[in-house]
């Protein structure tokens, strides 16, 4: 066991826990952050995909001692961000959930393509999102979604940060 | 859609918001505490008599629940339809996984130390693992020859075309493999048995009352006291139509005998490895085709590997053998299909059950007749298309020129002649790439099969609530697909409210039972009776002007006599279905659909890309056009997957690649240039005149690929699958 400090979602966490835990299963089971979704566990299907200091990375492939010291940013956590609502937006009106089981992995992603300043090109959306399965949707209205936030965001000027 | 102010929109789905927001709760999100974990001890063999369970005395078992078959209370059968599976193995195990013990603990940790503890040994039996195996074996352990399913269809006389000689004869074999459905959340169950109450079961499902005769099974003492209710179900596919039966049992058991909650959920391994998956199928078609190209004949075998249990084999023959002679007008028909058994994990349900089978089979034999005949696949198809007048295999009328209609604008939006030109430019100027395109010409059966719809009888609920708004009380799911959106604008067109005022309830057994969540049937049939719920309610209020004051008149009726009205399922008169001769009426309507997909291959890799895919379809009314053109999106995206993707390998019945990391689907990267196209046939048996549409998708992708890589490369590819380094090998033979 190994005490771990970090923050998710703006709150201090102070754990003791083994250090080689997923993240996933800390923030699920121990932080009751549930729209952090378990799949396939190996890395592959981007449904747990949450933010470490700001960048995406699967959940279930870090260990938790690698947060030590660091910020977890999970969907709860976007809340209050403008851009988050942007996308909540523009992903419904798209029609880009079906199932729902990959969209949080999905919101991450696309919220650090859009913090990035992802420019709205289809092909370089394709791309920034090919790392989150979704066997329902067929791909198409996720990236009508994620290009009409894309759009939106950067007709409009928004930066990331609360609303 | 103008006449309409709810059906025809693009609604936003209900439940978008929870679900983009994290806060949707599916099964595995649910604070479990005081629940057991399950876990399930499976079959290391593929066929096997079980000799001895031994228990190391050294650990201690108190800690652990554990369940044997003797340990069910009723009967040791998953009543599906052929009664031959049982909850758990007993004696004997059919497949690699099959369930044999089932323990529950606090944590899964010590489920696996456990199970560990547990020392099964076996004395091995003949085991089979292909249709072939199956057919050839000695030694069947299903009936006299493995077949847990035979059917036939004869219209006309094929034999007596056959036996003439001045025809074009074409004889073909297409294979097609087995496809997991790949739900992104695995399966997933809740049981919780308390002495007073009875059981109440809630889980990642499609059909709350199959769970049910499940449970009746194996509880007949609580038949009375079960409910199943369903959580937010993340993807389905077919994958949770039979499925959840099972393993609500095995939490049932463990919940009855520990006492307890108990939890299963499966991880990706285990859901991938021992769930049910499409049928692999092996299709051998002959046709005798005259000197103009008017297809006489067909003769064709459809054989599906159903694995080491029937589940659904025999409806999902049964949707094969309807498909198999295709969207053409043939007059002497004969096809028999047979379901074999053999020792892979049992096959299922999955969107198209059967139908895309057998119309990758009958689309590629058409295109092997084109070339043969050195006619245009596109002209040969105008030629042979079923239109308004013409009959289907079972002699059932073609009430409209829908397939016409999707086949000619499929031609004419793609402007398939400058395609074509283009393709041929391009391949003349690039070595190392090649361009194609192909066409594929279907239709899909809505709803159930044959007098299916009538056996079920299906019914739905309308309520009343206090607040003035009203409920839909179904047992039809929503599991992505979007019921609980698009039901809604349903009743909201016939009482002229906003679609928000009508609430979809979550489905349980305690709804009345409007059937299982299948067959491209809920939009259609359930549409049509919560369609007339709504009238009924309508009727039993007073006339109102507005949603003010019907939302008065609503509360006034709830808190006085009540508002409250169940449609029952009617069979429309004039259909008529033989079942035993596999004859007349054998769907209630049927979707059309023409797809083209367009592919370049890299000659250098073997890599096949999908660059553009053009969907036309015919599905009836489309009640809502962006929802449904996401079903048709991620149903050919599943075609991609079936086809140039998702290849299970097994290895004496073990699936060897279990998981994302082996095995492929399709990502946003594979996302071709999609267009998606509705022609509006409205049938008289759906809700507003819908049609099925969750499956039909599905159908088509297959063989439009397969006829595009035909058309880049002059490459017959009778089998899919077809991965790069088959094309290498393919292509090297060539």
């Amino acid at each position: 066991m190994q005490t771990v400090r970090f923050k998710a979602n703006g709150h201090g966490y102070s754990l003791t826990v083994e250090p080689l835990k997923r993240l996933l299963d800390v923030l699920r089971e121990d932080l009751r952050l549930t729209s952090v979704k378990e799949s396939c566990g190996e890395g592959e299907c981007g449904s747990c995909t949450v933010l470490v200091d700001g960048e995406p990375v699967l959940a279930c492939l870090m260990p938790v001692i690698q947060i030590d010291g660091k910020e977890v940013t999970t969907v709860e956590g976007l809340q209050d961000d403008t851009l988050y609502h942007e996308l909540e937006l523009a992903l419904s009106e798209a029609g880009a959930v079906q199932c729902g089981f990959c969209t949080p992995g999905i919101i991450m992603n696309s919220w650090s393509w859009l913090t990035g300043g992802g420019s709205a090109e289809p092909d370089r959306i394709r791309i920034a999102l090919a790392g989150n399965l979704c066997r329902c949707t067929g791909y198409q209205k996720i990236l009508d979604g994620v290009l009409l936030a894309t759009q939106r965001v950067n007709e409009r000027g928004f930066s990331g940060g609360q609303s | 859609m103008t006449k309409y102010k709810q059906v025809g929109k693009n609604r936003i789905r209900v439940d978008a918001r929870e679900k983009i927001n994290g806060t949707a709760r599916y099964l595995s999100d649910y604070d479990c505490e005081g629940c057991l974990q399950g876990y399930t001890v499976r079959s290391e063999r593929a066929h096997a008599r079980i000799n001895h369970i031994d228990f190391d005395t050294a650990f201690d078992w108190s800690q652990v629940t554990v369940v044997q078959a003797a340990d069910i209370p009723g009967r040791n059968i998953n009543p599906v339809i052929i009664e031959d599976q049982p909850f758990l193995a007993d004696q004997v195990v059919r497949f690699h996984g099959e369930p044999i013990l089932l323990l529950a603990a606090s944590s899964l940790e010590l489920c696996r130390e456990a199970a560990a503890c547990i020392t099964i040994s076996y004395q091995d039996l003949p085991a089979c693992f292909t249709i072939e195996e199956s057919l050839a074996t000695n030694t069947p352990f299903f009936g006299e020859d493995n077949t847990f399913k035979e059917l036939k269809i004869n219209k006309g006389d094929a034999e007596a075309v056959f036996r003439e000689d001045d025809h074009h004869y074409t004889e073909g074999e297409y294979h097609t493999g087995a496809q997991e459905q790949l739900y992104l959340e695995p399966q997933a169950v809740l049981a919780e048995y308390n002495p007073g109450s009875g059981l109440l079961i809630t889980g990642s499902l499609q059909c709350p009352f199959y769970v049910h005769g499940s449970l009746q099974s194996a509880f007949p003492e609580l038949a009375d006291r079960i409910e199943v209710r369903q959580s937010t179900t993340g993807g389905a596919f077919g994958g949770k139509e039979d499925f959840p039966s099972l393993i609500a049992t095995h939490a049932a058991l463990l919940s009855y005998k520990s006492g307890q909650p108990v939890r299963i959920l499966y991880d990706r391994g285990e859901d991938f490895r021992y769930t049910t998956k499409r049928h692999p199928s092996r299709s051998r078609i002959r046709s005798a085709v005259d000197a103009e190209g008017n297809i006489l004949a067909l003769d064709i075998e459809l054989l599906l590997d159903a694995g080491a249990y029937a589940t659904l084999s025999q409806v999902v023959l049964a949707r094969g053998v309807l498909h198999a002679a295709g969207a053409y007008h043939v007059p002497n028909v004969r096809i028999n299909g047979r379901a074999l058994a053999t020792n892979l994990p049992p096959s299922g349900a999955f969107r198209g059950f059967g139908a895309p089978q057998a119309i990758f089979a009958i689309e590629s034999h058409l295109e092997q007749i084109a070339v043969e005949l050195k006619m245009d696949p596109v002209d040969f198809r105008r030629r042979n298309l079923l239109r308004e007048g013409d009959t289907f295999s079972t002699g059932q009328l073609v009430k409209s020129d829908a397939c016409e209609q999707v086949f000619e604008k499929a031609v004419k939006s793609t402007n398939w002649e400058a395609i074509t030109r283009e393709n041929r430019e391009f391949n003349d100027t690039h070595s190392e790439r090649r361009r194609g395109s192909g066409l594929a010409l279907f239709y899909h059966g809505a709803g159930f099969t044959g007098s299916g719809e009538s056996v079920i009888q299906g019914r739905a609920m309308l309520q009343g609530n206090e607040d003035g708004s009203v409920s839909i009380r179904v047992t039809s799911t929503e599991m992505g697909q979007g019921a609980a959106t698009v039901l809604p604008q349903i009743v909201a067109e016939v009482l002229q409210v906003s679609s928000d005022l009508v609430h979809f309830e979550t489905p349980t057994t305690k709804h009345p039972d409007s059937g299982p969540t299948v067959a491209s049937r809920t939009t259609m049939i359930v549409g049509r009776l919560v369609e007339k719920a709504a009238r009924e309610i309508k009727t039993q209020l007073p006339a109102y002007r507005d949603e003010d004051e019907f939302r008065t008149l609503v509360t006034s009726a709830v808190t006085g006599t009540g508002l409250e009205a169940v449609s029952s399922y009617e069979p429309p008169p004039g259909l008529v279905w033989d079942d035993d001769n596999y004859r007349g009426d054998a769907y209630p309507d049927y979707s059309w659909g023409c797809y083209v997909a367009q592919v370049e291959v890299n000659l250098i890799d073997y890599s096949i890309q999908v660059r553009k895919f053009t969907a036309v379809q015919d599905i009836g009314t489309v009640i809502n056009p962006r929802l449904a053109a996401g079903q048709v999106e991620g149903g050919v995206l599943q075609g991609v997957g079936f086809t140039l993707f998702e290849k299970v390998h097994y290895e004496n019945g073990k699936v060897q690649n279990a998981g994302f990391t082996d095995y492929i689907i399709p990502t946003m990267a594979d996302l071709p240039e999609l267009q998606v196209e509705f022609i509006e046939y409205p049938s008289g048996q759906g809700g507003f005149g819908a049609k099925g549409v969750g499956e039909l998708p599905l159908d088509g992708a297959g063989p439009a690929i397969v006829a595009a890589l035909r058309n880049a490369l002059d490459l017959k590819v009778t089998q899919i699958p077809v991965l790069p380094e088959q094309l290498m090998e393919l292509l090297c033979k060539q």
